[in-house]
């Protein structure tokens, strides 16, 4: 015989398909209330759930469908404030302005502060590419880091890869990642190594294959703090637990 | 300095704000996953532009509603293109609301590593994923998301016992996200 708990969590993946009758529903909240186990495991598959939309063929909406959307919201007086959206409920006409100038300020700090971590990659790679080419990608996904509150640390290509450059971005919760660009080439057999280190100490950060051309992000599965120093290797496959080939990007971890 | 593209949280701290402009950025750039999202559920392109068109709407009035640490814009915006599909095939009014049981409850947030693997999965990747599925668990889960039939519906449709279904929809999700940390996973090495 099954416990009420299994009974009830067997309806778990109905709930977050949205397959459950109204009564149904409400019997499995209630459930919810108490349960901390559903609660996480329902988290864990909407976000599977979340993602099910990806999975249709694309097809474009009619273009006066954009059209009709905006004469609807116009004849709705776009210009209302709506105060439910303002922190208090305060009247929105006096703080709008206040909030936007913020948001301004905000968006300017951002720009500088990517503007100071591209003329530093600048200044340390004589040979990176054109100032138009690093208006791409690779600075559009910098200052997506630093928009984010991510610690972001420079690397600069060293003698064997000069084109190089690339960042270590370190959000506050979970993996950090690395945003790179102009890596050479390597042998088929041969991959790029991540190490951080800790005084003199490599540890294994993860292993990356780059595509040859562009920006790459590469996920990696060990976090940076606490390490002083972010470094890439070319290695011959398969990597083992300590560095043995050449250095091909290096930063010194804020 | 080139200006570079508002990202999504951006966007919807506009919106929340009543900047319109915002708005129409934001549905630039989601319109064609919205308006798929509805046609696949409904069928028929009346109903699912009314669809994408109240969705939209809604995002600016909802706006304040909007929770970052439970889903990403996009999420949030294909929850209420879904919900209203389905409400539409449903003939319901209204939905129920769920209870605020996130309200001071330990739900876990979504974790910023998934959340990044979602960033950056493709339609291809979850199409392939879903295709992994055993037959009988993918169509149980689209059954169910994209035509909005209820776990009952789903046994008497496919004449199984409603526990078969059940255990097809948890089981199935639960291999698909395994099945998509390996797709994110693979190309993370290639």
């Amino acid at each position: 015989v099954n416990n009420p708990h299994d009974d009830l969590s067997d309806m778990l993946g109905a709930y977050v398909l949205d397959a459950l009758s109204p009564e149904e529903q409400a019997t499995f909240e209630e459930h919810l209330q108490e349960c901390a186990a559903c609660r996480a495991e329902v988290a864990e598959l909407q976000q599977v759930v979340d993602i099910l939309p990806l999975a249709v063929e694309p097809v474009p909406p009619p273009a006066a469908l954009r059209d009709r959307i905006f004469a609807a919201l116009e004849a709705e007086g776009v210009a209302q404030p709506d105060l439910q959206a303002m922190p208090g409920g305060a009247p929105a006409r006096s703080r709008r302005p206040a909030v936007r100038s913020m948001l301004r300020v905000r968006e300017v700090w951002f720009a500088a502060a990517a503007a100071v971590i591209i003329l530093g990659l600048v200044a340390w790679n004589v040979a990176l590419q054109t100032a138009s080419n690093q208006q791409s990608a690779y600075q559009r996904d910098v200052v997506a880091a630093l928009a984010s509150g991510a610690r972001v640390t420079p690397m600069s290509g060293t003698k064997s890869a000069p084109g190089a450059s690339a960042s270590l971005v370190q959000p506050h919760r979970g993996a950090p990642y690395l945003i790179v660009e102009g890596l050479p080439t390597l042998p088929a057999n041969h991959l790029f190594a991540v190490w951080f280190l800790h005084g003199s100490s490599p540890d294994p950060a993860g292993v990356f294959n780059y595509s040859g051309s562009g920006a790459q992000i590469v996920h990696l599965p060990v976090s940076s703090l606490g390490y002083s120093v972010s470094a890439v290797t070319d290695e011959a496959r398969p990597s083992g637990r300590q560095p043995k080939g050449p250095i091909v990007l290096l930063g010194k971890i804020a | 300095m080139v200006s570079d593209p508002r990202s999504d949280e951006e966007l919807l701290a506009s919106i929340q704000m009543k900047d319109v402009r915002a708005l129409e950025e934001f549905y630039d750039r989601h319109r064609v996953l919205a308006y798929s999202l509805a046609l696949r559920s409904l069928g028929s392109t009346g109903d699912a532009e009314e669809v994408v068109q109240e969705s939209f709407l809604n995002v600016w009035r909802a706006s304040a509603t909007y929770r970052p640490e439970r889903s990403s814009p996009r999420s949030w915006l294909m929850s209420i293109v879904h919900h209203r599909a389905i409400d539409k095939l449903r003939g319901r009014q209204s939905r129920i609301q769920p209870v605020a049981w996130e309200e001071g409850m330990d739900v876990p947030d979504a974790s910023d590593v998934w959340r990044d693997v979602s960033d950056r999965l493709t339609g291809e990747d979850v199409r392939h994923a879903l295709a992994q599925l055993p037959p009988e668990q993918r169509e149980t889960i689209e059954l169910a998301y994209f035509k909005g039939y209820t776990q009952s519906q789903i046994a008497q449709l496919m004449e199984v016992p409603l526990g078969t279904v059940k255990g097809r929809m948890r089981i199935g999700l639960h291999r698909l996200k395994a099945a998509l940390e390996n797709a994110q996973a693979e190309l993370a090495l290639e």
